[in-house]
């Protein structure tokens, strides 16, 4: 089942530049190290609000998906959320017509499985395995 | 529906999904053809195109289309029943 959502996945060109507009929004926010997710030609950061974060997704490389998709639409692009049973999620939404995307273990999530998919509404929406202890 | 029809009403989606007015599909036509054409903007792909011609295809059909041509006739049977 879903347990709560982590984050906001936005888009960025440059994460120090990322941070430092998000510090004027919420000075202080606590701020993870830098992971660069090499499989998927990205750098990802994560700065919290609250209960939430926003993670700075910074892709290189200018054939990787995400690299055209910053060239034409730069910002806010998935949600995150933590699932107890991500192979019995991903076979549930798929069921009802989610469509998976990718599945790949990410180092910003201590190397626990994550899935994307996209809804009938083409919103993407990341499965995190839930662990008790939660990366920030 | 025929093959023809399909096919315009496919390049017609092609183009607005991946935002490329010079799109002009042909049956051979593959992914490699088109430079906007990967991974993430094939799903988005599927779901339009099975939202246009109300219809649903599994992940072992998507997978299988090897060119443009693959996914006409896919349509075709499913469009025809």
């Amino acid at each position: 089942m879903i347990l709560s959502v982590h984050h906001v996945g936005c888009l960025v060109a440059n994460i120090d530049d990322a941070i430092a507009d998000y510090n004027i929004l919420h000075p202080g926010g606590k701020v993870s190290e830098v992971f660069d997710i090499i499989d998927q030609r990205v750098k990802v950061c994560f700065f919290s609000i609250g209960i939430m974060c926003i993670e700075f997704v910074a892709p290189y490389g200018e054939e990787s998906s995400l690299s055209k998709m910053l060239k034409k639409t730069p910002g806010f692009y998935h949600i995150g959320v933590y699932t107890d049973n991500i192979s019995a999620e991903i076979e549930r939404l798929e069921n009802e017509g989610y469509r998976k995307v990718s599945q790949f273990k990410s180092s910003a999530f201590g190397n626990r499985f994550c899935a994307f998919l996209l809804n009938n509404e083409h919103h993407l929406i990341e499965l995190i395995e839930a662990e008790d202890k939660i990366v920030m | 529906m025929d093959s023809n029809q399909i096919l315009s009403e496919l390049n017609t989606i092609f183009k607005d999904v991946l935002d490329n007015n010079k799109i002009q599909l042909t049956t051979a036509t593959t992914a490699k053809d088109i430079e906007e054409w990967d991974s993430l903007s094939n799903i988005h792909l599927v779901i339009e195109i099975e939202r246009h011609f109300k219809l649903k295809f599994t992940t072992s059909e998507i997978q299988s289309w090897k060119n443009i041509g693959e996914l006409v006739n896919s349509i075709e049977k499913k469009t025809s029943k």
